[in-house]
């Protein structure tokens, strides 16, 4: 067995991650931690240049409010997410992202992303909130950036965090290994912040085999975050409210320039447009399924309501939002001109994004002007930064939050010294890149006022206890080295599982009974008791994962780390005896929103001393004055 | 101009903005909106150029106001067809369609 060196770092404020959140995090944690002269180190288990949500680019930037020119107002901001969520955010969290979200975003612009202007400079909106940008190196830029403000010096990249260093009751460190040395390491730190993106083939995806492992979710975002706030003992939020998305089928491109740049319509297989021919399904879930725009569930709930109706295929119309818009620009040459353009944007529009769908287009010889191409919603991912809301409860800041939701410093979890940002914070939805910046930057300052405040002592962690959590995070290497000799195959082996196996064994029991893609999303509580059960049983199996190489043991760990967010996800859905969210997931026990008794947060926690689960609600504290929803 | 303008015109060309819907599926959700579909606005014949030779798009702006509160932004459009489907008010030139000329948009 080789030998694994460890390397111990001490440093004030670590940032775990390197994605957007994570980005900001470190860019405002540098200006301050300066000033204090104090030491900041971010760890991420990729290159930060490409990694998390955001590495393939983006054509738009998602939360742009425009206060500086009274486009909207904060007020504005969280109405809109307030509704979209079926009533269920922290509405001191989202005002207090979206006062400082459009400071980020010319942040953006300062250091060189192009974002679409008029001749005057006013920025060119694709929605309410978005702004169209040219951001294939979106990441790029933004990492460049934080890597700029950190120093190389300072940043741990290839590095992969397992969980987190206790001292007491305080945060105050974590451990993993490098991905490609064989190098175990230890941070010890006066704070942490976390920032390792939400989690993604949890349930069994629609594409499978070489399919699977289309980016938009990334499906390197595992649970990293949700394993480290629970394993932490915090308290969490919003388990139950996954997201799903609509988007174009096996390939998950977005389909939203389509309906706003393309005009095109989705059309069931008889020609129908459930946005049309469902409304009045809506009115079932007032006083949301009233309000505009019509919340991403409900939307998606239309569309399966003609789905489980033997109504499919769902069909985005490409080929006659194409034609429309030629056929209107004139004779046949300037007619031929403009079908190509539009061809043209429609395949640059997914090449900007997600590649895989231009590559889908390729394979199948979709032409987009002469061809329709499926959508559907795709399996469940857990991303509290989108359209989702799962993550960490976290204070929010003195100003805004109602004393029962702040306990001193703003973004920390109720862990000492254990902040979260982006997808690791909960109940805080519509962040998406910019917001999960901004949010980084948020905590960052946060965390940094913690550590001049409270100056906590270094953890002190006794060579046994490392030797423990060393022996504890390469076990899987030294189990299958020692019994691979057991069998001529080395997938099927009583001794040991491959974390592919067990990924597969941890979708289909969540595909199954947790109302997965082959479940129409629909679950009760016998479903997920069973699931439970089967959990159980994958917990045992956990211990008995096998890996050949460090590639490998990423890969196993990352699927414990989905293991508990799937634990707590089933928990959460089974403590809350209602449908909010029937977009996202049905109970066919408890079919009706009931807002008498479940117009509030579903909090839990996995203690970590007793390893129970504990269930409990948290009252909702309108910040804001509710707009007529 | 004011959103209690009588009839609220654009500052390019001074043609009269008319109202539409935007679409339902975008964060606007069905809000209303008023905007300039005057194709020989200069503001709209300028966009296709500049959007071009600085952002590399095929793609242009009309000019757009919120009627609540008066503010005005560009609103993104692919051809000078797009958006007319979504016009509720066809205001005094009843909502004309698309100047026809070869060519296409813009060039």
């Amino acid at each position: 067995m080789v030998d694994f060196k460890t390397v111990e770092v001490e440093t004030d404020l670590l940032i775990l991650g390197g994605g957007m959140a994570a980005c900001g995090a470190a860019v405002e944690a540098a200006y301050w931690a300066k000033k204090h002269g104090l030491k900041v180190t971010l760890v991420d288990k990729a290159a930060m240049d490409r990694s998390g949500a955001v590495a393939m680019g983006l054509s738009a930037i998602n939360q742009y409010v425009g206060l500086r020119d009274g486009q909207n107002t904060v007020k504005d901001y969280v109405d809109y997410v307030r509704n979209d969520l079926m009533g269920i955010t922290r509405e001191d969290l989202v005002a207090n992202i979206a006062r400082h979200v459009d400071s980020t975003v010319h942040l953006f612009e300062k250091w060189g992303l192009p974002i679409w202007k008029d001749e005057q400079g006013a920025y060119v909106h694709e929605g309410r909130w978005q702004l169209m940008i040219n951001g294939e190196s979106y990441k790029v830029v933004v990492a460049e950036a934080a890597k700029n403000a950190l120093g190389k010096e300072n940043i741990y990249e290839r590095v992969f965090i397992v969980g987190p260093i206790m001292d007491g009751d305080r945060c105050a460190g974590a451990y993993g290994f490098s991905v490609r040395e064989n190098t175990f390491y230890v941070f010890k730190a006066k704070a942490v912040l976390t920032a390792m993106g939400g989690a993604v083939h949890v349930f069994k995806p629609r594409s499978s085999g070489e399919g699977q492992g289309r980016a938009w979710y990334p499906p390197w975002n595992a649970g990293a975050s949700a394993y480290f706030t629970l394993k932490s003992g915090a308290e969490m939020t919003c388990q139950e409210v996954r997201f799903i998305p609509v988007r174009f089928k096996d390939a998950y491109g977005p389909v939203g320039a389509w309906f706003l740049l393309f005009k095109s319509r989705a059309t069931n297989a008889l020609g129908e447009n459930y946005m049309e021919t469902r409304k009045p399904e809506l009115d079932n879930w007032a006083p949301y399924g009233h309000v505009k725009p019509v919340p991403a569930n409900l939307r998606n709930y239309l569309g399966m309501l003609d789905v489980m109706e033997g109504k499919g295929p769902i069909y985005m119309r490409t080929e006659e939002a194409i034609q429309k818009i030629a056929t209107s620009s004139g004779d046949e040459k300037a007619a031929k001109k403009k079908l190509k353009e539009l061809e043209a944007e429609a395949w640059e529009d997914f090449l900007d994004m997600t590649i895989s769908q231009a590559i889908l287009w390729a394979a199948t010889n979709v032409s987009p002007d002469e061809k329709s191409s499926e959508i559907a919603a795709a399996e469940p991912y857990f991303i509290g930064s989108h359209s989702g809301a799962s993550g960490a409860w976290v204070s929010g800041p003195e100003d805004l939050a109602p004393k029962d939701y702040f306990w001193g410093y703003e973004n920390m979890s109720t862990v000492r010294g254990l902040f979260c940002a982006g997808d690791a914070s909960g109940a805080s939805s519509h962040k998406f890149s910019s917001g999960s910046h901004a949010e980084g930057r948020i905590a960052a300052k946060a965390a940094i006022r913690f550590i001049v405040k409270e100056n906590p002592a270094a953890a002190q962690l006794d060579a046994a206890k490392v030797e423990a959590l060393k022996a504890e995070t390469y076990r899987p290497l030294t189990l299958f080295d020692q019994t691979k000799g057991a069998t001529t195959q080395p997938d099927v082996n009583p001794n040991y599982i491959r974390p592919k196996m067990f990924q597969m064994r941890l979708q289909k029991l969540m595909d199954e009974y947790a109302g997965g893609v082959t479940s129409q999303f629909t679950t009760s509580e016998p479903l997920l008791k069973k699931g439970l059960e089967l959990l159980a049983f994958l917990k045992e199996d956990a211990a008995k994962l096998g890996a050949a190489d460090l590639h490998e043991l990423m890969r196993a760990w990352e699927n414990v780390h989905r293991m508990y967010q799937a634990e707590a996800h089933v928990r959460a859905i089974m403590f809350r005896e209602e449908t909010r969210w029937p977009g996202y997931y049905f109970r066919s026990d408890k079919p009706k929103m009931d807002e008498q008794n479940w117009h509030c947060f579903v909090n839990c926690r996995l203690n970590p001393t007793t390893s129970e689960w504990e269930m409990f609600k948290r009252p909702i504290i309108h910040v804001f004055p509710k707009a007529g929803a | 101009m004011s959103p209690t303008d009588p009839q609220p015109t654009c500052p390019h060309c001074g043609e009269v903005l008319l109202r539409l819907t935007l679409p339902e599926e975008t964060s606007w959700g069905g809000e209303e909106a008023l905007a300039c579909f005057n194709d020989s606005c200069p503001y709209f014949v300028r966009g296709w150029q500049w959007m071009e030779s600085q952002f590399g798009a095929k793609a242009s702006y009309r000019y757009r106001v919120d009627p609540a509160s008066g503010r005005a932004m560009p609103l993104a459009v692919w051809s000078r067809s797009a958006l007319r489907d979504r016009i509720v008010d066809q205001g005094a030139d009843g909502g004309r369609e698309p100047d026809i000329e070869s060519g296409g948009d813009g060039s």
